[in-house]
């Protein structure tokens, strides 16, 4: 045999040390081995790890006498089946054992049999599934979910979205009742009627024993508890020191109030709040000067005598009725009055104003209307701006120590800081002006 | 002598399948106890390993009939119980599971489980070298790669040829060789220190 080299050598060297070479391989395999220093020493440690093996301690088996038991009851099994065979060609044509074809019963019978099996299928549990969610998700659609429950036709109402946010703004009608407060009344001016004093029937539909000084008295009552918001046409403007007793301006009619309009900019001004947030305050006339509505017959002899003066100055009044029933809030359509004017408005309007007058040149205007701002709404967004701009008034009005202390609040706020850093010393260097001028007045003068 | 005790394990089977419960009762006490430390090696769990045992004998058992003989008895044994092995392995891996070389008592220094299995009694040397050979070995072995052990164990502990270990785990014959060179050369190297140890201690 041919000297064995270490790449062919190597693979044996296993199988040497596991003695699992015939001896001719084996005996070469070991002369390459004792030559070569790299394969004796791979070969030691193959046989040392060997070695190891062999002192590998062998656990002895548990008893398996159940799966001996088991091995006997098969043995005996397959003995009883080989005695049973009557013969070789039985094992070869096997009997075939089917079920006994089911009794035949009636139409019926057979009717449910094919609709149980058709139920126990489970496409047909899968479709009952389907359509049983598509059923709920369209139930949690709005369009179908709210269904009129009392309209037996089935006619679809729209749903009030807003209602989880607002009250509803839907005008429903309802039957009146004897104790509820006496609807919102608004003065709706006719033309060609500007001075009529005759009632319609809306003041009293069913008033056979009322006079026509008791309408009078009505329909003055209600003029002056709506005449304050009732809008005047443009042809019509009437002042309010007109309006005297016993003189209706219109058709006095049930139903909101239009919206607040002002003729002029001082009235807005006053009227933006208490619009919005102040009930009434203005004395109500009594449940009898007021008359009664719907119905209910109108006051005779006491409130035929004429009503005394009433204070005319202008307050606006959203509603007649001091607290009106949350039913007559929501059932009435305020466009809009409800809800709160912005906190911004006013002191946007008057830093405006404000400004406007300061570029103007009208600075002593402009500087109380400032310090009105900034006291009034000390927290308005562009307060430190206001403070710069009344600085610069203050300053061009010569008031240079006022104008200090505002540019030194307006420092604080880092929005304005790098403007009030410029304002400073332009203040500073006009405050230096104005004292060397003085210094040379002083100079001047002295003899 | 019986005469079937030298009969080869295809004979044997065969009797078996024609109703010969004591051939397999042969059968069992030729591969029980190494067929047993194959699996308390690879599963290190003697209770599991027991019940594995039992779990191939009874598959045997059972499909017997569909032994085809291509392949040798022994081949198909360990193949069967090769795979138990592996379907319990990969089970015991999120379960901390007691180890060989645990002692079983509240005494640290007390029987293992590796000295319960072998012997009712503790190791005779152990008490003398302070550090079991055996235990060493066996520790050695249970450290190897998964696909070394089993080559190892089967090689070692079950005397199967290259070829039939190749049927087995499913790899060429080569790659068992090298498997199993790689398995004495760690186990080697895991005994090296313990026979300087003991060689020092001498």
């Amino acid at each position: 045999m041919t000297a064995l080299t270490c790449e062919s050598c190597d693979p044996l060297l296993v199988e040497l040390a596991l003695d699992e070479l015939d001896d001719a391989t084996a005996s070469a395999v070991r002369e390459h081995a004792e030559g070569c220093d790299a394969c004796s020493r791979a070969l030691a440690r193959l046989t040392t790890g060997r070695r190891a093996a062999r002192d590998l301690v062998r656990v002895d088996a548990p008893d398996l006498s159940a799966v001996l038991a088991a091995a006997r009851a098969r043995a005996r099994e397959v003995r009883e089946a080989r005695v049973s065979e009557p013969g070789p060609a039985a094992a070869v044509a096997p009997v075939e054992i089917t079920e006994p074809p089911p009794p035949r019963g009636s139409f019926v019978d057979e009717a449910l049999r094919w609709l149980g099996a058709w139920a126990a299928r489970p496409q047909v549990a899968m479709g009952t599934l389907f359509v049983l969610m598509v059923g709920i998700g369209l139930w949690y659609v709005p369009q179908f979910r709210w269904r009129s429950a009392g309209d037996p036709d089935g006619t679809m109402v729209e749903p009030d979205t807003t209602a989880e946010l607002a009250p509803s703004t839907e005008v429903q009608r309802r039957e009146r009742l004897a104790l509820d407060e006496p609807p919102t009344l608004r003065l709706a001016p006719e033309p060609g009627r500007d001075h009529d004093l005759r009632p319609t029937t809306a003041i009293a539909p069913s008033t056979p024993a009322g006079t026509e000084a008791t309408r009078t008295e009505v329909a003055h009552t209600r003029v002056l508890e709506t005449e304050r918001v009732a809008p005047a046409p443009a042809d019509q403007e009437l002042a309010v020191a007109d309006v005297v007793s016993g003189e209706a301006l219109g058709r006095v009619e049930e139903g909101p109030l239009p919206e607040v309009r002002a003729h002029s900019t001082e009235t807005a001004i006053a009227l933006a709040p208490s619009t919005t947030i102040a009930p009434t305050t203005a004395p109500l006339a009594p449940a009898e000067e007021r008359g009664s509505y719907a119905g209910a017959p109108v006051a005779p002899a006491p409130s035929v005598a004429p009503a005394p003066p009433r204070p005319t100055t202008v307050t606006p009044h959203a509603e007649t009725s001091p607290t009106p029933s949350p039913m007559a809030r929501s059932s009435v359509d305020r466009d809009g009055l409800d809800t709160p004017a912005p906190a911004t408005l006013l002191p946007n309007a008057i830093h405006r104003q404000a400004r406007s007058l300061a570029s103007a040149g009208q600075c002593s205007d402009a500087i109380p209307r400032y310090e009105a701002l900034l006291r009034d709404h000390a927290d308005y967004a562009d307060a430190p701006r206001a403070m710069l701009e009344l600085a610069d008034c203050l300053r061009r009005v010569g008031r240079l120590d006022a104008a200090a202390t505002w540019i030194a609040r307006a420092e604080r706020f880092p929005s304005v800081s790098a403007d009030a850093r410029r304002a400073r010393v332009q203040l500073e260097s006009q405050a230096e002006a104005s004292r060397r001028a003085s210094s040379s007045e002083a100079t001047s003068t002295e003899p | 002598m019986d005469p079937r005790d030298d009969a080869s394990d295809e004979i044997l089977l065969r009797r078996f399948i024609d109703g010969d419960a004591d051939a397999f009762e042969v059968l069992v006490r030729r591969f029980q106890r190494p067929l047993f430390n194959f699996i308390l090696r690879s599963v290190r769990d003697p209770d599991r390993s027991e019940e594995l045992l039992q779990e191939v004998f009874l598959k045997v058992v059972q499909r017997a009939a569909e032994f085809q003989g291509s392949s040798k008895v022994s081949t198909w044994v360990y193949t069967i119980a090769r795979n138990l092995c592996i379907d319990t392995s990969r089970k015991m891996v999120f379960r901390r599971h007691r180890s060989l070389d645990a002692s079983t008592g509240d005494d640290p220094d007390g029987p293992t489980m590796l000295d319960r299995a072998a012997a009712a009694t503790p190791a005779a040397d152990r008490a003398v070298s302070g550090g079991d050979l055996k235990e060493r070995i066996t520790r050695a072995v249970e450290e190897l790669p998964e696909e070394q052990r089993e080559v190892f164990l089967m090689r070692e502990v079950s005397n199967m040829a290259f070829k039939e270990i190749a049927e087995v785990v499913g790899v060429p014959e080569n790659t068992v060789k090298s498997r199993m060179r790689y398995a004495l050369e760690r186990l080697q190297r895991a005994l090296a220190e313990y026979e300087d140890y003991a060689r020092e201690a001498k």
